[in-house]
């Protein structure tokens, strides 16, 4: 029963951050959330329009959908947001593509081989905002996301992360949140 | 009368629930667009990390929490029932899947593979797994099912032919629930869901559930003398079963255990025991298992899964004075590792292997104090690889390969191709070729009754089948998909006991051959307010060797309406027509028209009363009876009633 146990047990010592699901809530529906997000965070003015970065990759059929959706979920919505999609394709040159962008959010859809932290290390350097509904990325450092629980949106929050972005979330809005702490991404900010 | 007076009175009461939905209030943004949801709904079953349903290479159908809450589905067969090409076959034992026109009562299911979370339900003996009560899973547990249909042996090894079902179990942050409820057979169900936060970012789950149900009594024309209660089998159709299962998840590790038991009476009288005696037989399962994900960088996931399963089975039936038992041993240790590489943005390897030590797979049977054991230790060990490439933005390709040593008989080799087109925003084009094999049993190999001339056969080989499939779907308005998927499979070296003319010896051989060819049309219609229908015609024609086969409808048309589980009062309504079947005795049963139904109401916020009625038409069938049973046909239940109390989501 011993090797059975050591079996059963061996993965633990691999494990460390988990690679959940993407969430499938439609790109209007995440826009709403999101405004009323914005509107609880005393950051945020309230009659300013918001320029949202939507960081994709083109060559990444999922990514560039998703980028796809949401700029016309932007162009439909009638919120106070302007959409500029920004494709990420060199993964090694992440930093360097986002010093240049001019926006109050990251808006960051699912993509493969790039660094979230890179992302994370711009957005907290220039105080840009961060959202997602991919899977993992609040834990890796993204400030918000949101995921599908009992078929119904939920809304993460990667606290430090925020703070480290200069948001100032009220505790209504923490009330109905999930709270993740002491996430990736907030040592590389300190420093 | 009073049978018409009550299915008109079902009938208003699930119009008038129509009714309700059709004059709602538009739509809340949290629901917008429920067929987008669907289709970029992330399942992992195809490729072993998620896709999006409309990416996978693959044809699949997902089931969600929301579709079986709203048609009070109990059993992983009622779902499944929904389902396009599928077909049901209930010994009264076990409940046996078909597909695509191929389903074999007797095969204890061991030509699907079903998971619970991405681990293996199957045993090591027999390969068996039931779709019904024996199953352990309580279907309250899950956050969806995900159907893939075809061959998936390259990702998931033996017994991988026809279809991969993973029931995918809600997160740990879901809400409890509660559930009481009884039913026609004095039949008695609860189920339990309970969360809890653990701290250090660990979640516990913890869900029970159990069922009494005293079962029918039963009516079999074979055995209509004075001597066996002129075929009237009374109180052996029982069915009761406990299931415990826990899971702590955080941290990208996930441990989850399960046990569960299930106890199940026989009228019928199996393997030509006394009929109308106690006869039962009792399935146990215990699982343990540990599965870890690890983002070794941002290019590259590392997934370990490792398990402990066992599975007993103890049968006891009466020849005569005498009890004849039979037990069968499985204890499986399993580790697969896999890593999944992003090579770019656009293509994506994974490259895996298991290794499966069957520690103990033994049958036994005990008579007049005679023991007889088949079987011994074996294992497999495979490994495989599959590449994800999108060469352009509308079009992607996956190819994989594996490979599997079978320690006792052989190695086998299985590809996959697909190509998924996404001609534009509305249509997806998907060709795809699959194989798969399954590798003999225990029970094929060594089964041996000298007093049938039943011989052992050691030198079984594996079956195999390829499929070639094309699945198109359109988005025909934003609240309308079809799809369109004709296939044609070819299995080769299927095992069957086969008796040779010249010496009368019956051996398990590889003789036979089945292609089954068809198409499958579907079209789901769901509006942002919460009415979701669908509506599917399957025509397949199987045939083994050339015949017409066994236990196979040419033609399924399957439809359903529902609610949404949310307002005050809720319904749904399925109906489900299959054509004849050919029973084993070569005789044609008739085609079936069956219909079920949910209306549930909100007496509180989180408390809601529902009645499910399933056969609500009352009608009478049957289904063919397997290689086990006397009976040339298999009586099916009539209407039942269930009522059930739910505390909680």
């Amino acid at each position: 029963m011993t090797s059975v146990a050591l079996l059963v047990m061996a993965p633990a010592a691999a494990a460390h951050a988990a690679i959940e699901q993407t969430s499938a809530i439609p790109a209007s529906v995440q826009l709403l959330l999101f405004s009323k997000i914005w509107m609880f965070d005393r950051s945020v003015h309230e009659n300013d329009q918001i320029v949202m970065a939507v960081l994709y990759q083109s060559t990444f059929r999922a990514s560039e959908e998703a980028k796809d959706q949401l700029v016309e979920a932007v162009r439909t919505g009638g919120l106070k947001i302007r959409c500029v999609p920004v494709a990420l394709d060199d993964a090694g040159n992440v930093v360097n593509t986002l010093e240049l962008v001019k926006a109050d959010v990251f808006y960051v859809t699912e993509m493969r081989g790039v660094n979230i932290l890179d992302v994370v290390h711009v957005s907290r350097a220039r105080h840009i905002k961060t959202i997602t509904v991919a899977a993992g990325y609040v834990e890796g450092g993204i400030a918000i996301g949101l995921r599908v629980r009992n078929d119904k949106p939920v809304i993460v929050v990667n606290l430090s992360a925020a703070k480290a972005e200069g948001s100032d979330l009220t505790g209504q809005l923490l009330q109905v949140s999930t709270i993740i702490e002491g996430s990736p991404g907030s040592n590389r900010t300190s420093q | 009368m009073p049978q018409f007076r009550f299915v008109l009175a079902a009938v208003c009461a699930v119009a008038s629930l129509f009714c309700v939905a059709l004059m709602a209030q538009p739509a809340t943004p949290a629901e917008d667009l429920p067929l987008d949801a669907l289709l970029n709904t992330r399942i992992s079953t195809a490729a072993k990390y998620e896709q999006r349903v409309t990416d996978v290479p693959a044809s699949v159908t997902v089931i969600t929490a929301e579709e079986i809450a709203r048609n009070g589905w109990h059993t992983l067969a009622d779902a499944l029932a929904s389902v396009p090409g599928v077909t049901l076959t209930y010994d009264r034992g076990y409940t046996y899947l078909g597909v695509r026109g191929v389903g074999l009562p007797g095969d204890y299911n061991n030509r699907f593979q079903i998971l619970l979370n991405g681990q293996p339900m199957l045993d090591g003996v027999a390969g068996a797994i039931d779709t019904g009560t024996a199953l352990g899973v309580d279907l309250s547990s899950l956050a969806r099912i995900e159907f893939v249909r075809g061959p998936g042996s390259v990702l998931y090894g033996s017994g991988a032919m026809f279809a991969v079902i993973n029931l995918v179990l809600k997160s740990e942050q879901e809400p409890s629930s509660v559930m009481v409820g009884g039913g026609s057979h004095h039949t008695t169900i609860a189920s339990g869901r309970f969360i809890h936060a653990l701290g250090g970012g660990f979640s516990v789950s913890i869900t029970g559930s159990m069922q009494n149900d005293h079962g029918q009594n039963l009516f079999f024309p074979e055995f209509n003398t004075p001597e066996t209660n002129n075929g009237l089998s009374v109180g052996h159709d029982y069915d009761n079963y406990r299931s415990l299962m826990g899971t702590v998840a955080g941290h990208g590790l996930r441990f989850l255990a399960l046990t569960s038991t299930r106890t199940k009476g026989v009228p019928t009288g199996w393997f030509g025991s006394t009929f109308n005696e106690q006869q039962q037989f009792t399935d146990g399962r215990s699982l343990l298992s540990l599965t870890a994900e690890h983002r070794v960088s941002p290019t590259s996931h590392l997934f370990l899964r490792t398990s402990y399963d066992r599975f007993d089975y103890h049968g006891q039936f009466p020849y005569g004075d005498q009890m004849g038992r039979d037990h069968s041993s499985s204890t499986r240790l399993n580790a697969e590792l896999r890593h999944v590489w992003d090579a770019k943005p656009n293509h994506r390897v994974t490259f895996g292997a298991e290794y499966v030590d069957n520690m103990r797979a033994s049958y036994s049977t005990s008579f007049a104090g005679f023991e007889h054991t088949i079987g011994g230790p074996f294992a497999v060990g495979s490994v495989y690889a599959q590449s994800e490439y999108q060469p352009s933005h509308s079009l992607s390709v996956t190819t994989g390969l594996r490979y599997d040593h079978y320690a006792h008989v052989t190695a086998t080799l299985n590809p996959r191709g697909a190509v998924v087109w996404h001609i534009d925003d509305a249509n997806t084009l998907k060709v795809l070729y699959g194989s798969a094999f399954r590798l003999p049993t225990v029970f094929e190999l060594g089964l041996e009754d000298a007093s049938q001339n039943f011989l052992p056969n050691q030198n079984l080989r594996p079956e195999k089948i390829r499929q070639y499939e094309v699945v198109w779907e359109g988005r025909l308005t934003p609240e309308v998909l079809v799809s369109i998927a004709p296939y044609r499979l070819h299995m080769t070296g299927l095992i069957n006991p086969q008796t040779d003319a010249a010496t009368g010896i019956t051996q398990f051989q590889n003789l036979n051959d089945v292609r089954s060819q068809g198409v499958e049309l579907r079209t789901d219609y769901r509006r942002s307010d919460g009415l979701w229908s669908y509506a599917s015609y399957s025509r397949q024609d199987a045939r083994e060797n050339g015949s017409e086969m066994f236990n196979s409808a040419a033609n399924l048309a399957k439809a359903g309406i529902s609610t949404a589980t949310s307002p005050r009062f809720q319904g749904a309504l399925e109906v489900v027509y299959e054509s004849g079947r050919e029973t084993l005795a070569d005789r044609d049963i008739p085609g079936v028209m069956l219909a079920n139904m949910t209306i549930s109401a909100a007496l509180r916020s989180s408390l809601r009363l529902s009645v499910t009625v399933k056969n609500l038409l009352n009608t009478r069938y049957a289904t063919p009876g397997g290689p086990a049973q006397l009976e040339d046909t298999i009586p099916q239940n009539g209407r039942t009633v269930m009522v059930r109390l739910r505390i909680g989501s």
